[in-house]
């Protein structure tokens, strides 16, 4: 059962073959068999997943059920859950019961889907390998010894170890990307604007966009068909309606023009990656693809940028804690500014100060023009190159990440050599575009992520270019052996 | 058809450290307590060598965006050029004052404690 897809397991629901108690359970033995050793989760709710599993079977038999409908997901622990634990693998929020639900919560459970439990991440979502959480690193499922990427490191092992059939992620540097590539699943990030960020805490809020994990881009549609969507909450979602990114999955792909950019393959790719993604390529050829070389100069600047942008926003977005109305608080204060002091110091993690840190200093009187008003002067410049990039192409292919799942704790002492692994999908967030990362082949015995990127709002061909290629190849099949 | 293309007539991708850019840019203890006192930030003495470190690498491979002339660029704050949206001069929220307190530290008579302020 836990090798079928959502799309397959929605079926067995809709048939009356399985019901959604019966595959909560599954899921909820799974966790309890596989996690200790994984750690993807932080909080798993089983009396309230089988009470949602049970209303869902109701819902399904009085025929008003939708795909979602009785279909167990993993909920990263960024998005707030009322009642329920909501800890952004922090210290900080390690006693924060969320009071509402994000509104991403609010339409999974709405769709009808059983959330099982909330997952391990990057504290605060600021990290590319999971180590960097409250709660301990996650470990990969393809190789325990390796890390499963991040931040949303939970809810990609949770996925690719067949725990649950999708969850749910945020992406402000690749961090939906990067996991999927190491974990072999797929991972979509869309337009900025496109998931509301209301009640998913803020981490660089330019940059910050929800989406899903999935074992295919079929499922991924499903997904991302519930959790999108205007919301007038968040003051940056966009106001338009949302495409059936069902209906656009079987189109052919006869025609469709991919960009290389030259900037991807140079120093520093694996070559073992380098080789799975050029196989790919050749598959999307036989696809009807036509591969057209094409150039975004500016790219070596998207991580410098966005190592200026992301600190200067999440030094502003975590003033919020301060030990007096939420989370954290150091024990006995001499006075107001110990309170504040002790309880951020304390609150948080090495790798959350130290952005917290550079992002002070880039805002702080006289530095502004130099470091933030001249990183979004550069974002523009990034942006621009792919904006010409689309006047030429329908979509951009590249690897997701430059080497396949490295050790842990490889990077853990080296902040820059750490935010390197993010080289190829930064750009993305700092453009706001759509990109999803699907399993293209595996290096050394380990996956390999094919990044795809779109122009704004074309999620639906990101999907569709994804099942097609999945509907050629089983790479997305596979699952890591004990699984 | 080889995909790992000679890139070095591009500027390479993964430069690392301080010394690939000949830059020197150095945070020393007195400016790393004296931006986390701006953070409001409690870091302990015995590691503010180490958050030298990592800032000064931070800082000098951002350093990078220097090399690039942004003469006449506009700041790009907002992906899609978006402006805030505006909503109707309406009262929409209810008091969820107690709902939101059950999560705070410590409260009395509706208000949230600090220590004392005013002598």
């Amino acid at each position: 059962m836990h090798q079928k897809t959502l799309v397959e397991l929605s079926a067995d629901l809709q048939k009356g073959s399985l019901s959604s108690e019966e595959l909560t359970r599954a899921c909820l033995e799974r966790i309890s068999k596989y996690d200790a050793e994984l750690n993807s989760f932080v909080t798993v709710v089983d009396q309230q997943a089988l009470a949602a599993a049970q209303a869902a079977d109701a819902r399904i038999k009085a025929g008003k059920a939708g795909p979602l409908t009785g279909i167990p997901f993993a909920h990263k622990d960024i998005f707030c859950t009322r009642g329920v634990k909501t800890s952004c693998g922090s210290r900080m929020l390690d006693n924060f019961i969320a009071p509402y639900d994000a509104t991403v919560t609010q339409k999974l459970l709405e769709a009808g889907a059983v959330m099982v439990g909330k997952t391990n991440m990057d504290e605060f979502a600021m990290g590319s390998s999971n180590e960097t959480s409250f709660y301990g690193p996650v470990k990969n499922p393809w190789d325990a010894t390796t890390v499963p990427g991040g931040s949303s490191g939970g809810s990609a092992a949770a996925v690719a170890a067949r725990l649950v059939p999708a969850s749910t992620g945020t992406d402000t540097g690749g961090s939906i990307r990067q996991p999927a590539a190491l974990c072999g699943i797929t991972g979509i990030k869309p337009t900025y604007g496109r998931v509301s960020r209301y009640g998913m805490i803020a981490f660089a809020s330019s940059l910050d966009q929800g989406g899903a994990f999935t074992r295919s881009a079929e499922d991924a549609a499903v997904m991302l068909g519930a959790m999108a969507g205007f919301d007038e909450r968040d003051s940056t979602s966009v106001d338009r309606p949302v495409d059936d990114y069902m209906a656009g999955l079987n189109a052919p792909l006869q025609g469709l023009k991919i960009g290389l950019p030259k900037e991807y393959f140079g120093e520093g790719l694996d070559a073992g990656v380098a080789a799975a993604i050029e196989a790919a390529l050749d598959e999307y050829r036989k696809l009807g693809a036509t591969i057209v070389d094409i150039t975004l100069p500016n790219t070596h600047l998207s991580v410098p940028a966005y190592y200026v942008v992301a600190p200067a926003e999440c030094s502003s977005n975590l003033s919020r804690f301060d030990g007096v109305r939420f989370g954290y608080r150091a024990s006995e204060p001499k006075d107001l500014e110990d309170l504040y002091t002790r309880s951020r110091g304390e609150g948080f993690g090495d790798e959350v100060k130290r952005r917290i840190l550079v992002g002070a200093y880039a805002l702080s009187a006289g530095y502004y023009d130099a470091y933030y008003l001249k990183a979004q002067k550069v974002r523009r410049l990034i942006r621009d190159d792919f904006l010409r990039a689309f006047e030429q192409v329908d979509v951009i292919m590249g690897p997701t990440a430059p080497s396949v799942a490295f050790k842990l704790g490889e990077k853990a002492d080296d902040p820059v050599s750490m935010y390197l692994s993010d080289i190829y999908t930064i750009a993305v967030n700092l453009a706001g575009l759509p990109a999803m990362s699907i399993p293209a082949g595996f290096s050394d015995g380990l996956p390999v992520g094919l990044h795809v990127v779109g122009n704004y709002f074309e999620e639906g061909r990101l999907l569709n270019v994804g099942h097609q290629y999945q509907q050629a190849t089983d790479w997305h099949t596979h699952a890591p052996q004990g699984f | 058809m080889s995909f790992i293309i000679d890139c070095a007539t591009f500027a390479p991708l993964f430069l690392t450290r301080s010394t690939d850019y000949g830059v020197t840019m150095a945070l020393d203890a007195s400016e790393i307590k004296k931006i986390a006192h701006l953070a409001r930030l409690g870091i302990n003495a015995d590691d503010i060598p180490e958050y030298s470190r990592n800032l000064s690498d931070i800082l000098a491979f951002v350093e990078q965006l220097n090399v690039v002339d942004t003469t006449g660029v506009e700041p790009l704050a907002h992906p899609l050029e978006a402006t805030q949206r505006l909503r109707v001069d309406a009262v929409t929220e209810t008091n969820n004052r107690d709902n939101f307190q059950q999560v705070a530290p410590e409260i009395e008579s509706g208000l949230y404690l600090v220590p004392q302020v005013i002598e």
